[in-house]
């Protein structure tokens, strides 16, 4: 068995991470000075910031200039599992979402999303591009594709003070049952960049979601670009309980 | 299990050891994941032909309480491992081509002290001893996935001993007759430090996908805490969820 040796910065990231997860600091706390971490610790300045500026692209904590590095506040958490809208998850964290509507108009299938919806070519949809922030900050631009003949009217709702699953559900009986979702790294486009308020090429998530309502049918295709630094994904992975049942058996 | 009739003085040896075998294996002599002696070193001590011994531990292989590892030797399999179950709402990793030859190089095992994050994570105290397994992923010879393990030594004793490139974690956990139920996953993007950023063969400021596990048993005892740094242009997670009734 070898000895346990963590490089420098390994052992900087963990002590820091370790401040933070324990609410030993809270999110507004400002972090001990880089000298008085690195005469606790043993590590020398130069390893501490270094980490320090790694969490600080991660979205963990905030320099600010003249007055020192403090906790960032939590990241928004998206729950993959039981199906809530933005809205209704954030209003569970204690966060305000607001929406701005980029872009609502008909559109036509072409190959790739014809594919998606099991249709043919030329097969109407909507489009919706909407800026989704949390507590004011920009959080995601969300690119969504609704197959029109089923929410025909959709141009007349209000979907900046509404959530979009809860218009499809309330006005037009369309109840989201079960979906699946793919996340990939993406790189910020100059337009995904302006509107998030970041540099263009940082790292974003690439969420590709599909969502199918109460016939089986894909009622939403959505594409979505997210900052990492206010957003975290979670999920809980579960054996299933029969085979749980008979395993024990 | 299957014993047909007590083996006596008057059994055949090749019967004679592998009840042998049984017994070292059933009273710990010989420990899940460890290797037994060779088959020329137990057809020396108990001066019986190679034959015999092969018999003996080909039907212990039979039995799925031994298993041959080409180059490595026979190894102690112990609790029969669990097959792979269905699981639901846990990210899967799928890769951007379709997989071909994926292999796991361990890079570390070692022990540590948990330390305040990983005590917090795992429910313990922060001088409880942790085993730390840091792998690397690779396909096709290329670096995939950075993955680290944090599991308290108290479940897993014996895992100094155990091969990592012959046994998975949950193998071993298996041994121990431990079945992770219950996952609560956590997904980001993370920067890597330049020593790790390398390894994966990354550039660093690109970000790597980081998920974070902790597993937990039936009994609601938390496992393991894992950290998988996986790269975004190799693969991406993917996750199967359903309303809430």
């Amino acid at each position: 068995m070898q000895e346990y040796r963590p490089r420098p910065s390994a052992r900087a990231r963990e002590l820091l991470e370790g401040l933070l997860a324990d609410h030993r600091l809270l999110p507004g706390d400002r972090l001990p000075s880089e000298r008085s971490l690195s005469e606790a610790w043993g590590l020398s300045r130069t390893t501490l910031r270094s980490a320090v500026a790694l969490m600080e692209q991660d979205g963990r904590l905030v320099s600010r200039r003249g007055s020192g590095t403090f906790v960032a506040s939590e990241k928004y958490t998206r729950k993959l599992q039981g199906l809530l809208s933005m809205s209704q998850s954030a209003a569970e964290q204690g966060r305000r979402v607001t929406t701005q509507l980029l872009e609502l108009r008909r559109t036509e299938c072409g190959k790739h999303l014809a594919r998606r919806f099991d249709q043919v070519l030329g097969y109407p949809l909507y489009k919706i591009v909407r800026l989704r922030s949390v507590d004011g900050e920009p959080l995601m631009v969300e690119t969504s594709y609704i197959p029109a003949r089923r929410v025909s009217g959709l141009e007349d709702k209000d979907l900046e003070h509404n959530s979009l699953f809860s218009v499809l559900e309330e006005d037009f009986g369309i109840l989201p049952v079960q979906g699946e979702e793919k996340i990939g790294i993406t790189y910020a486009t100059a337009e995904e960049a302006e509107l998030m308020g970041i540099e263009s090429g940082s790292p974003l998530f690439w969420i590709v979601s599909m969502t199918y309502d109460q016939t089986g049918q894909l009622m939403e295709y959505c594409r979505a670009a997210a900052r990492p630094d206010r957003l975290r994904i979670t999920t809980v992975m579960e054996l299933q309980a029969e085979e749980v049942d008979a395993g024990e058996a | 299990m299957r014993h047909d009739e007590p083996v006596g003085p008057k059994s055949p040896l090749y019967l004679q050891l592998r009840e042998l075998i049984r017994s070292k294996i059933e009273n710990g002599e010989y420990l899940p994941g460890t290797a037994i002696p060779s088959v020329g070193a137990l057809a020396e001590t108990y001066g019986i032909h190679r034959l015999s011994v092969r018999s003996a531990i080909s039907a212990l292989i039979g039995e799925g309480l031994l298993q041959s590892v080409q180059g490595k030797g026979i190894f102690v399999v112990g609790e029969k491992l669990a097959q792979d179950l269905g699981t639901v709402g846990g990210f899967e990793q799928t890769l951007k081509e379709g997989a071909q030859r994926s292999e796991t190089r361990l890079l570390m095992k070692a022990a540590r002290p948990a330390g305040s994050l990983y005590a917090g994570y795992l429910g313990c105290a922060p001088e409880d001893i942790l085993y730390y397994v840091k792998r690397l992923c690779l396909l096709d010879g290329e670096p995939l996935s950075l993955e680290e393990a944090y599991v308290p030594r108290d479940l897993v004793p014996n895992l100094p001993n155990v091969d990592l490139n012959v046994f998975s974690l949950h193998q071993v956990y298996a041994f121990y007759g431990i079945r992770l139920v219950r996952g609560e996953q956590s997904l980001s993007i993370s920067r890597l430090d330049s020593a790790e950023a390398r390894l994966l063969d990354v550039d660093a400021h690109r970000g790597v996908l980081t998920l974070q596990c902790v597993n937990y048993d039936a009994q609601g005892r938390a496992i393991e805490c894992t950290r998988s740094h996986i790269r975004g242009d190799k693969c991406e997670l993917n996750v199967h969820f359903q309303r809430e009734h």
